[in-house]
C-alpha cells in the first residue's frame, strides 16, 4: 500500500454517512492520515517520536504550533500570497483539505515507501481551524471533520492529570519541554509553586476534555485511546501498545522500542513543588467533598 | 475624543438587529450589522468587517497571520483604531459579535472552558459588554429553523417576509435549543469578571422602558433609548406557520436556565 494507492476511502464514506455538505469534499485514502491529538505533556511527543522509528511512517509535527515550519499556518501564507481571500473562515476547511494533501505530497517525496503521515493536534489548539460559525458549546469543527473524512485518529490521555498539570507548569515556567533541551548530564531540578485553585481548575478542564473527545470518537473505528502510563515498560515502550499500534495503522510491526526522549521528570512531580503539602492537603480535601475529577493519589 | 467600543455579545436569533437599530437612533451610537458574519450578503465588503480588516491587515504584515497572544492583542487594538476611523463622527460604536463567532479571537493555546480571549481582552481594556439573552430558547431555535427556510433573516417591513409552513424536527430543535442553553450559561459565567450588562429579547420585544433606561446608565449615554425599532419581527405566530405545532408546543415557552436543568448531562464546556 502507498499512499496514493487505490481509491479506498473512509468506512463513513462507504457508508455514507459523511455530512451531506457540498462544502465538504472528500480526500482520498483519508486512512492513511493519522491525527495524534492529545492535552500538553501528555505524552504525545515521545508517543510521536516512536511512530517516525517505522519506514512507513512520516510524521509532520504539531501542525497548530508557530514554531513547526511544516504548519498549517506556513502552508496558509502560501495559499494567501496567491488569493487573500483565502484567509476567510467560509475556506477554512477547503485549506486544510489543501494542507493535508500538501503533507502526503511532502511525504512522497521525501520518502516514497511512506503510507502513513502522522499529523499533532492538542486539543487546546483545535479550535485553530475555524469557520465562519461554530457553537462554543460544541467541539472544535476539526474533530468531526477528521470522523467525515475517515482519518485515524490516536488520542493520548494520561491518566495522572494532577502530574499532568504540575509537569505542564515547570514547562511554562523553565521553557524545557522535553529532556533533549537539557545539557549533557543536567537533569530538570526547578521547585516551581503551585496555585491551587488553578490547578483544580486544570485538572477538572483536563478531565472534561478527554470525556468529551472520547465520547466523540468512542464508536468510530479508526479511533485509537492509548494512555501515558501504559506506554512503557521496563524503559522501553511495551510491546503489547506497539502491537496495537501497527494494528490499528495496518502496518508491519517494526517500531523501535527504544524512546527517543528520556523523561523530564521523575515519577514524582510533588517533588518539584515548592509548596507540595499544601497541594497535598488542598487535592484531598477537594476528593474528600467530591470536586476532585480523578481519585487523588497523595 | 475617541469613540467609545462596546460590545454586543448574543447567540444569532437574540434580537440584536433589533437592539441595534434602538442604540443606533441615539446620535453618535453607530452600531454596524454583526462584524464577523461573511455569509451575509455583501458582508465581505462591509466597512466594519471584522475578516475585511484582518485579510488587509496580514498583507501588510503577515505576521498577524500567526495568531500568537501579542498579536491577536495588537490586532484587536488596530481593529478598535480602524473602527473609529472608519466611523469619525462617532462618539460610541457597537461592535456586534455573535456567540459562534468569539473564536476568530483566540490565540493558540486555548482550553475550552477558558474565557474566551476577546472577553477577556474586554476585562483588561474595560471595554463595556451588551449581553442580549432570549430566554426562551425554544424559539429562538426556531426563528434559525425558519429563516434558514425562509431566506428571510431579517426584515424592515411586511412586504420583506415570506410565509411559510414548515415541519419541525424534534430531535433536532431539541438539541439545537440545549446547545444554545449550555452557551448562554457558559457566557454568563465568562462575562461574570466582565463589565456586562445583561439585557433580554423578551424585555426589549415587552416595552421594557425600566430595562432600556438601566441599559442607557451603563453605557451612560446622553439620551434615553427610544423603543422605535428599525426591525419587524420575521418568525409568524408558530401556530400558524408550524406543522406540527401540537408536538413543540409544551417546550417553546420554556426558558434556558429550564433547559440546562432539563439536560444536566449535558452541561459545562
Amino acid at each position: 500500500m502507498s499512499l496514493h494507492d487505490g481509491a479506498d476511502v473512509g468506512k463513513e464514506a462507504q457508508e455514507g454517512r459523511i455530512r451531506a455538505d457540498k462544502r465538504i469534499p472528500k480526500i482520498e485514502n483519508a486512512q492513511n492520515f493519522c491525527f495524534v491529538i492529545g492535552r500538553p505533556r501528555s505524552g504525545t511527543t515521545v508517543f510521536k517520536s516512536m511512530l517516525q522509528t517505522h519506514p512507513s511512517v512520516f510524521a509532520v509535527g504539531e501542525i497548530f504550533n508557530e514554531s513547526n515550519p511544516r504548519s498549517y499556518f506556513h502552508f496558509q501564507q502560501t495559499l494567501l500570497h496567491d488569493d487573500p481571500c483565502a484567509a476567510f473562515p467560509s475556506r477554512g476547511i477547503g485549506n486544510f483539505l489543501k494542507y493535508l494533501e500538501n503533507c502526503r505530497s511532502l511525504a512522497c517525496k521525501l520518502r516514497p515507501e511512506v503510507n502513513v503521515v502522522v499529523l499533532d493536534i492538542k486539543y487546546d489548539q483545535a479550535h485553530l481551524l475555524c469557520e465562519p460559525w461554530w457553537s462554543i458549546a460544541a467541539l472544535p469543527r476539526v474533530f468531526s471533520l477528521l470522523r467525515e473524512l475517515g482519518c485515524r485518529i490516536i488520542d493520548v490521555h494520561r491518566s495522572d492529570l494532577v502530574g499532568l498539570v504540575i509537569s505542564n507548569q515547570i514547562a511554562i515556567q523553565t521553557k524545557i519541554y522535553h529532556s533533549n533541551k537539557l545539557g549533557r548530564g543536567e537533569v530538570q531540578d526547578a521547585k516551581i509553586r503551585i496555585d491551587p485553585q488553578r490547578l483544580l481548575k486544570e485538572v477538572t478542564a483536563t478531565s472534561k476534555a478527554y470525556e468529551r473527545i472520547h465520547r466523540h470518537f468512542r464508536d468510530y473505528k479508526r479511533y485509537l485511546m492509548v494512555t501515558y502510563e501504559q506506554m512503557f515498560d521496563r524503559e522501553q515502550f511495551s510491546a503489547s501498545l506497539l502491537d496495537r499500534v501497527a494494528s490499528f495503522l495496518g502496518v508491519a510491526g517494526e517500531f523501535d522500542p527504544v524512546p527517543r526522549l528520556a523523561k523530564l521528570l521523575s515519577d514524582d512531580t510533588y517533588a518539584y513543588v515548592e509548596n507540595a503539602a499544601e497541594l497535598r492537603a488542598f487535592l484531598k480535601d477537594a476528593d474528600d467533598s467530591g470536586t476532585l475529577p480523578v481519585p487523588f493519589q497523595g | 475624543m475617541a469613540a467609545e467600543i462596546c460590545l454586543l455579545l448574543a447567540a444569532e436569533r437574540s434580537g440584536t438587529h433589533l437592539l441595534r437599530s434602538l442604540l443606533a437612533n441615539i446620535p453618535g451610537v453607530v452600531a454596524p450589522a454583526e462584524v464577523c458574519n461573511v455569509s451575509a450578503a455583501g458582508a465581505r465588503r462591509a466597512r466594519a468587517g471584522f475578516h475585511r480588516f484582518r485579510r488587509l491587515l496580514c498583507e501588510e504584515n503577515p505576521d498577524f497571520y500567526f495568531p500568537t497572544e501579542p498579536a491577536q492583542s495588537e490586532m484587536l487594538d488596530r481593529y478598535f483604531t480602524f473602527l473609529r476611523a472608519e466611523f469619525p463622527r462617532s462618539t460610541m460604536i457597537v461592535v456586534d459579535v455573535k456567540y459562534s463567532h468569539v473564536h476568530n479571537f483566540n490565540f493558540y493555546w486555548w482550553d475550552l472552558s477558558e474565557r474566551p480571549y476577546l472577553l477577556e481582552f474586554a476585562r483588561k481594556r474595560h471595554i463595556k459588554i451588551i449581553h442580549l439573552v432570549r430566554r426562551k430558547a425554544y424559539r429562538t431555535a426556531i426563528s434559525t429553523i425558519y429563516a434558514s427556510h425562509s431566506g428571510v433573516w431579517r426584515a424592515r417591513a411586511q412586504e420583506d417576509l415570506k410565509d411559510l409552513r414548515i415541519t419541525v424536527d424534534l430531535r433536532k430543535l431539541e438539541r439545537k435549543a440545549v446547545r444554545l442553553a449550555r452557551a448562554i450559561g457558559q457566557f454568563e459565567y465568562w462575562l461574570g469578571a466582565c463589565p456586562a450588562f445583561q439585557i433580554t429579547y423578551e424585555e426589549l420585544t415587552g416595552q421594557s422602558e425600566a430595562e432600556l433606561g438601566k441599559l442607557q446608565n451603563f453605557l451612560e449615554l446622553p439620551a434615553r433609548i427610544e423603543n422605535r425599532p428599525g426591525f419587524i419581527r420575521t418568525t409568524p405566530s408558530l401556530e400558524t406557520s408550524i406543522e406540527n405545532f401540537e408536538e413543540i408546543a409544551p417546550l417553546i415557552d420554556l426558558d434556558w436556565r429550564q433547559l440546562e436543568i432539563r439536560a444536566p448531562s449535558q452541561r459545562g464546556p
